[in-house]
């Protein structure tokens, strides 16, 4: 008895669909990548060793950016700007309006400038202290010396 | 007459090709911008005048000045110059109380000095208590247990007191 020879089949994978996948990788890529993000263009962070920042910013946390325009010290906390004198008036105002909408606030994130004097960080973490604000931090890039 | 139709098609062919080559190549150059943090615990502000004594075994005295430079005990860094604090932080908590890092700091002193200080505290710490795992428990100190690990830290516990000096 004659063995029936099997018949060979060429196996085709459709590939139609494959540069749909590809071009939806690519706008996604295109669309989530940040080259940089810099909310104030005058503050230049310290590089300095440290732990990566840990989690999503939450509306319990305060963000204090303190930096120097034109020769003059400022502050800017939730978009709000101010000269560094008036910090205490701004973030009290911004503590106690949160405080109405019901969030009580436990941390605060600082975003300093190198160059920025510690007679006004100080001012800062006093005000802060006496908000009951005792989790600080003080965020950075990284660098080794 | 009758017009011959021409089929215009073009070819996508390479279009994959183009679309992967973009892919592979924003996939490379992204870079994610990433944030470090060094968290700092104030005290209330009641507990800021604290008085009483502490013995010169458990402080270790530092002070910054507004050009960025350093005087750790009696040896003086000019800025950008690297520090160790490690022998000083053994030092402090050698003794079974908790030592004491005292920070004199100028008015005028950059922010930035001031931030290289605290990370190299926390940098040596960290070292510290590796060395001391090694010697204890032959691990490094990620690698151990809970209680070993509460074990070191209450060996190494210090705080840190700023004081602003006033302007002459």
């Amino acid at each position: 008895m004659k063995m029936q020879r099997k018949k060979e089949r060429s196996i085709k994978i459709n590939t139609t669909a494959l540069p749909d996948i590809i071009f939806m990788l690519l706008f996604f890529f295109m669309v989530t990548t940040v080259m940089q993000t810099k909310t104030i263009k005058e503050l230049s962070l310290p590089q300095s060793y440290g732990s990566t920042q840990q989690g999503e910013p939450n509306p319990e946390e305060l963000n204090i950016y303190l930096y120097a325009e034109d020769g003059a010290q400022l502050i800017t906390v939730n978009d709000q700007k101010q000269s560094v004198e008036q910090s205490k008036l701004l973030i009290t105002g911004i503590a106690n309006q949160k405080s109405n909408e019901g969030i009580h606030i436990q941390k605060a994130n600082l975003y300093i400038d190198a160059n920025i004097v510690m007679s006004s960080v100080n001012q800062i973490k006093e005000t802060l202290q006496e908000l009951d604000i005792y989790k600080v931090k003080l965020i950075h890039e990284y660098g080794v010396m | 007459m009758k017009t011959r139709r021409i089929d215009h098609e073009t070819n996508a062919g390479a279009m994959a090709d183009i679309a992967f080559l973009l892919l592979i190549f924003f996939m490379v150059v992204t870079t994610f911008n990433k944030a470090y943090e060094l968290e700092l615990s104030l005290p209330p502000k009641k507990e800021n005048t604290r008085k009483g004594k502490i013995s010169k075994q458990r402080l270790l005295t530092i002070h910054l000045n507004a050009q960025s430079g350093i005087l750790i005990g009696d040896k003086i860094y000019p800025a950008e110059e690297s520090y160790s604090l490690t022998d000083e932080i053994k030092r402090i908590t050698s003794s079974k109380q908790s030592g004491v890092i005292k920070i004199n700091m100028h008015p005028d002193t950059p922010y930035g000095s001031y931030l290289q200080l605290m990370s190299n505290i926390k940098r040596d710490k960290e070292l510290i208590l590796d060395e001391l795992a090694e010697e204890s428990y032959g691990q490094s100190f990620k690698e151990l247990n809970g209680t070993n690990k509460k074990t070191l830290l209450a060996q190494t516990t210090y705080s840190i007191t700023e004081i602003q000096t006033e302007r002459l």
